[in-house]
């Protein structure tokens, strides 16, 4: 795996997890699930960051 | 050197936009937009910094230790409270809501305008009330017109852009005197920027239709059918001659009293249908009760509670999650048939009741008042109860996890259930 990835994983993180945040709202807003329901997608959404950051290091 | 992002200035020159279009036009329901689409402000602050990072990564430029900073993250926080807040304070939604009262917290106003109209009908006339949003009360009486009167409330930033959108809204009463129109035109589309409060008086023989409904209905007095569909709030049926059909989705409290013919409810979260119902019935987001039904009857809820006592015919009763008390008080039974996948089940009959039980639950205990006539089977989470007393019709009980409770009605019961309805 290319030695940037790692970097690149976590310096997108961030906005991932944004994007995912305004999803949940708008899912809500559209008559879907609420964000007190889906909440724990953002944690999902973590942990696979964090996840492959450490397969990324590992492999550099 | 500290690489710039293009979100913070994209960021300002949003945020400047939409305070200059408030300034320059005023009577645009901005606050309305914000309330609906703030979210999507998010994603497309996420996917800017996810298409800056990539690009710098792909011209192999050093790339941020974080993509949203610990400031960032502040304004995010702000954003969502403000968002989350507006959005609430407007009750609004994509799919049609009616928003909860006049609130207006961040600029704007209610006004209100008188609506008047008649028309002269048959004694029988079919009214339709097409995608009308507010609350109707509906009456029959003994005139052959149908007279609407009210008002309508116009949310505007001021007394002009309200007049605007007064003359844009006009009540209209068309058809001809077998079939009666009655429609408020809504300009500013899903916006709901008018909403009407208004009483109509129709012929008691009249019949009532209502599409695309938004806001509370409560209809009383009419010998024709009812049907309502689409969207509403709180629904209140009292002695209607007719048919009673509703379908739709997120009632708020609904109640019917007085129903001669059949009745059938399609709601996401509730079915229901009974023959005839004499006594009452309410559905609130908890629970559903009622009293004197005549059957047969079919009640199937997905987490509510149900109380039914004083029932003649049969009864089906399913529920997903929530208890089941069923107290028929009257002799002959019919055939009652009770299913719930997690919750207790209730069943208090008359003690000189005559009938044959097949009851179970695959988690929990059953108690049995009626003796033994009946043969308790139980083992380990697992308990049965089967067996005739005298000669009656089928009960069939059973929950997959809950409580089974088979005992006498005591008298003073029918009071004690008819008391907690009043209440």
């Amino acid at each position: 795996m290319n030695p940037n990835t790692g970097s690149l994983l976590s310096a997108v993180r961030g906005p991932v997890l944004l994007i995912t945040l305004g999803a949940l709202f708008a899912i809500d807003y559209a008559g879907g699930v609420s964000v007190g329901r889906t909440w724990p997608a953002l944690l999902i959404v973590l942990g696979l960051f964090k996840l492959a950051e450490h397969v990324a290091v590992r492999n550099s | 050197m500290r690489r710039s992002s293009l979100v913070t200035p994209l960021l300002l020159i949003g945020v400047g936009a939409l305070l200059l279009a408030r300034t320059l036009h005023p009577e645009l329901p901005l606050m309305d937009y914000v309330a609906r689409y703030w979210p999507f402000a998010l994603i497309g602050w996420g996917a800017l910094r996810v298409a800056e990072i990539v690009y710098w990564a792909a011209a192999s430029k050093p790339l941020p230790a974080r993509g949203i900073s610990g400031g960032d993250w502040l304004v995010i926080a702000v954003v969502c409270l403000f968002g989350a807040g507006l959005h609430a304070a407007r009750g609004i939604t994509w799919t049609e809501r009616i928003p909860f009262g006049n609130i207006e917290i961040f600029g704007g106003q209610a006004f209100d305008y008188p609506i008047n109209g008649e028309k002269a009908s048959s004694l029988t006339p079919r009214v339709v009330i097409d995608n009308f949003r507010g609350d109707v009360q509906i009456t029959g009486g003994d005139a052959a017109s149908v007279k609407v009167t009210g008002h309508k409330t116009i949310r505007a930033f001021d007394q002009s852009g309200a007049d605007r959108l007064d003359r844009d809204s006009p009540l209209e009463i068309g058809g001809d005197s077998n079939r009666v129109v009655i429609r408020l035109r809504s300009p500013g589309g899903p916006l709901r920027l008018v909403s009407g409060t208004v009483e109509i008086t129709v012929p008691k023989g009249a019949s009532i239709e209502a599409q695309g409904r938004n806001g509370n209905a409560r209809i009383s007095s009419i010998e024709g059918a009812v049907n309502l569909s689409g969207r509403g709030e709180d629904i209140d049926l009292l002695d209607i001659g007719g048919p009673v059909s509703i379908s739709g989705g997120r009632y708020g409290s609904v109640q019917f009293r007085n129903v001669s013919k059949p009745l059938h409810f399609d709601g996401p979260q509730a079915q229901f249908s009974i023959e005839k119902l004499p006594g009452e019935l309410r559905l609130a987001p908890g629970d559903l009760s009622g009293s004197n039904w005549s059957g047969p009857a079919h009640v199937s809820m997905r987490s509510r509670d149900v109380q039914i006592s004083d029932f003649t015919g049969s009864l089906t009763v399913s529920v997903e999650r929530g208890d089941i008390e069923l107290r028929p008080m009257r002799l002959p039974l019919a055939h009652i048939e009770a299913h719930a996948r997690s919750g207790d089940i209730r069943l208090s009959l008359p003690p000189a009741a005559q009938f044959t039980l097949d009851a179970s639950t695959s988690n929990g205990e059953i108690t049995n008042d009626f003796g033994g006539a009946l043969k308790l089977d139980s083992g380990g989470r697992r308990a049965a109860l089967h067996g005739a007393v005298g000669n009656g019709p089928a009960i069939q009980i059973q929950t997959e996890r809950g409580q089974i409770v088979v005992g006498k009605a005591v008298p003073g019961d029918a009071a004690q259930v008819l008391k907690k309805l009043d209440q």
